[in-house]
């Protein structure tokens, strides 16, 4: 029993990069023919780059789109087409003897930044207090998240004091535009027990799981040592949450019971069980616990 | 400089870190028309419920029986995947720290405690300065092993190699000996894709060289069924030398063309209109340019309709299948990485293991590179050199127009251009001596005449 195939998110993140490469202009490079005409941009020219007081601009603007971004940055594109990745601008800024390189990565909307932002922080990180999240593993790298934008700030030369990249991420926060909350979605995830920054967005394969994509999700602990995930699968479009639970595949059954009418249960490859309801917002869910109960409770209480 | 955060995650990034084009996101890739509804006359691999690895092969001198399918880093949502990878018999793993700013590296971390290290291979790379120090690699590879909590790895690549002055690099060597007498690494080796600069020198070129200097023990190239002469060098080159290989980016890139819709359009419609926004381009110009675009891609797709339908591509996952066997079937290979995120995927991936390109894989990768291979240049392929009376540098050109086109680097291909001795301009009025030069049927003269028209906007 399989669950319904899906195309993978980093398939469809190809496929939107190459639609966007041809976009770009007559293909040489590509099928002669699906280009032929006048459909090339004018030439390039790098929007606005914050240039925070005290640090000058060092070298060109880069400016990249997704069907060039993997040329930059090699495998590491994947995981930013599949949340979305959709512009890079990146330059380098010198104070002194320092260097840093600034890239800011648009990814569209502010929970695919906060996804790729959660993806990439160190775990073992505090916050910085700048932007809607910030971390610095001092002395080479400053991450920022900020509405739909991801910055990362990397040492090239130089000494950075891990006050001054602070200081610098709190003027190119202050450059961006957008809110510094985090995005709205973790909302519709229950506050009681949450462990604190432990929050993600997976927008392809949560638990490993095709068809469990755009999960919200963050991590939960009891008082007897109970730890446990809840996650809440997004809509895409106008899909209704009962549709999305409809189209989880054949690897899902009803869950036991009558609490376990309304949800679905699979097995997860050494994890367990997950079960997960029609809520609003979309499909929420639970994993981690001992057993098929104490989940479907958790799922009807919001535990 | 470019380091990793010793405490454990991967810190900084080459802010030149560009790469040549080739893979499954290669805006060089080529395009697949998709046809819904026809004849399902392609055949697909067989997929059981838990597919299991079935074949292994010595990966060159390191002597390990790698499994014929890999295991691609680049990204993974869940640890767990990993291990269930090594279960289906998956036992080459590679990475980077650069996947992920360290997640790669930590996720497959975590899975190794689940997991017996010796039946393993797992390979990271990294990212190297000209001038770096030893030291500072061999920091570098600390936080590698730390993040995935082994005490070893069996390979270092020096990563997305450019230039064959690289080859020699005496840091990376010095590191590779102290690691190797520290028992901290087992072997050396370089990845390469080739290109992005008309400095830089060609994958093959690369590879040959590492290959002739005799301290690297395994290669990961790129490799697919359309730059096949150029991989087959490598591989001629690995199999006299005894070095282990395993390819990515087996596969073309290809697309689908969504229609446009102005009440809810298509994601990268968006992000183009934005983009080219910025550049001083109307939104009302921009969507023109993508009806137009998308107009003239439905005309192609009708002229395709009969290759299509001969060979009943219905999904995207038949053009994979048969890229992924044909590079498992070519001599000297001896794993392929595949990227596996999910559980499903790694199912996917496994099923290839033993399987080998069909007849009828084989006929539909030929047609298919006639139909479309003819009209992508190879960059870096200089096989028609010499074929111009008038001593043109076509691959050049072709460059240069790759890089207006393809990187949006417009203003920099039509300087690179403009300052060439010789440019394409003899061509509009030449009566084409180079036709048949290029061994992988690209029209040269159209080519350099369209090239010299976008280059010097004539």
């Amino acid at each position: 029993m399989t669950p319904t195939p899906r195309r993978p998110a980093a398939l469809a993140a190809a496929l939107a990069a190459l639609c966007l490469a041809a976009l770009s202009g007559p293909a040489l490079a590509t099928a002669g023919e699906r280009l032929a005409g006048s459909g090339a941009p004018p030439p390039a020219r790098a929007a606005a780059f914050p240039r925070p007081a005290g640090w000058q601009a060092a070298g060109e603007i880069l400016d990249l789109g997704p069907d060039d971004l993997w040329r930059h940055i090699n495998g590491a594109a994947d995981q930013f087409l599949a949340y979305g990745f959709r512009n890079l601008r990146e330059g380098e800024l010198a104070a002194g003897e320092a260097r840093v390189t600034v890239g800011i990565y648009d990814m569209g909307d502010p929970l695919n930044a906060f996804g790729i932002y959660a993806a990439e922080r160190s775990p073992d990180r505090a916050d910085l207090g700048v932007g809607a999240a910030s971390q610095a593993s001092p002395p080479w790298q400053w991450l920022l998240l900020k509405d739909r934008f991801y910055v990362k700030v990397d040492k090239l030369a130089g000494d950075l004091p891990e006050a001054d990249g602070a200081a610098l991420l709190a003027a190119l926060a202050g450059g961006l535009p957008g809110g510094d909350s985090l995005p709205a979605a973790f909302d519709a995830l229950p506050a009681e027990r949450r462990v604190p920054a432990s929050e993600g967005f997976t927008r392809a394969a949560f638990l490993g799981l095709d068809e469990l994509a755009r999960c919200v999700h963050a991590e939960y602990a009891g008082e007897d040592g109970a730890a446990w995930t809840v996650f809440l699968m997004l809509p895409e479009g106008d899909e209704a949450p009962a549709d999305l639970l409809d189209g989880l595949g054949d690897a899902w059954r009803k869950g036991k019971g009558r609490a376990g009418k309304r949800a679905r249960v699979r097995e997860v490859p050494y994890r367990g069980l997950v079960a997960v309801r029609a809520a609003d917002g979309g499909l929420l869910g639970v994993t981690g616990l001992d057993s098929e109960r104490d989940l479907l409770e958790a799922l009807g209480a919001g535990r | 400089m470019r380091r990793d955060d010793p405490s454990g995650r991967d810190a900084a990034l080459s802010r030149r870190a560009f790469l040549k084009a080739g893979g499954a996101l290669a805006a060089g890739g080529m395009m697949l028309p998709l046809a819904a509804g026809t004849a399902g006359a392609a055949r697909r691999v067989e997929r059981p419920a838990r597919p299991t690895i079935l074949s292994h092969r010595v990966l060159g001198r390191t002597g390990f029986r790698a499994s014929d399918i890999g295991l691609g880093g680049s990204y993974f949502a869940e640890s767990n995947v990993v291990r269930y990878a090594v279960e289906r018999g998956i036992n080459y793993i590679d990475t980077a720290p650069n996947y992920g700013n360290g997640d790669s590296e930590s996720k497959i971390g975590q899975a190794m405690r689940h997991l017996d290290r010796s039946r393993l291979f797992i390979t990271t790379k990294i990212l190297l300065q000209p001038d770096e120090s030893a030291d500072s690699i061999r920091e570098r590879f600390a936080g590698s092993l730390q993040r995935m909590r082994i005490d070893h790895a069996d390979a270092l690549l020096m990563h997305d190699v450019r230039d064959v002055d690289r080859v020699g690099h005496p840091g990376f060597h010095a590191a590779v000996a102290q690691l190797k007498a520290e028992g901290r690494l087992r072997f050396a080796g370089m990845s390469s894709h080739g290109p992005n600069d008309d400095s830089e020198d060609s994958m093959a070129d690369v590879l040959l060289a590492a290959a002739e200097d005799g301290r690297y023990d395994l290669f990961l190239l790129r490799f697919s069924f359309l730059e096949a002469e150029e991989g087959g060098r490598v591989l001629a080159a690995c199999g006299e030398k005894n070095i282990g290989t395993t390819a990515m980016k087996t596969l073309p890139g290809y697309m689908d063309v969504p229609d446009w819709d102005p009440e809810n359009p298509y994601e990268g419609y968006t992000s183009y209109i934005e983009r080219v926004g910025r550049q001083g381009v109307s939104r009302d110009e921009a969507i023109q340019r993508i009806v137009g675009w998308i107009a003239q891609q439905r005309a192609v797709q009708a002229r395709m309709r009969p290759f299509v339908e001969k060979h009943g591509i219905e999904t995207d996952e038949q053009l994979r299948d048969h890229c992924v066997q044909w590079a498992l079937s070519q001599p000297g290979m001896h794993s392929v990485c595949l990227t596996l995120p999910s559980f499903e995927a790694v199912d996917r991936g496994v099923s290839f293991s033993g399987t080998q390109l069909g007849e009828t894989g084989a006929t539909f990768l030929r047609d298919y590179a006639a139909a479309f291979g003819a009209a992508h240049c190879r960059i870096g392929c200089a096989a028609c050199m010499g074929a111009c009376p008038h001593r043109t540098p076509v691959s050049r050109i072709m460059r240069y127009g790759y890089y207006f086109a393809t990187q949006h680097r417009e203003k920099h291909a039509m300087r690179k251009y403009a300052a060439l001795d010789r440019d394409a301009s003899r061509c509009l009025a030449c009566d084409a001596p180079c036709a048949g030069a290029c061994p992988h049927g690209v029209a040269i003269q159209p080519a350099m005449v369209r090239a010299h028209e976008l280059l010097s906007l004539a």
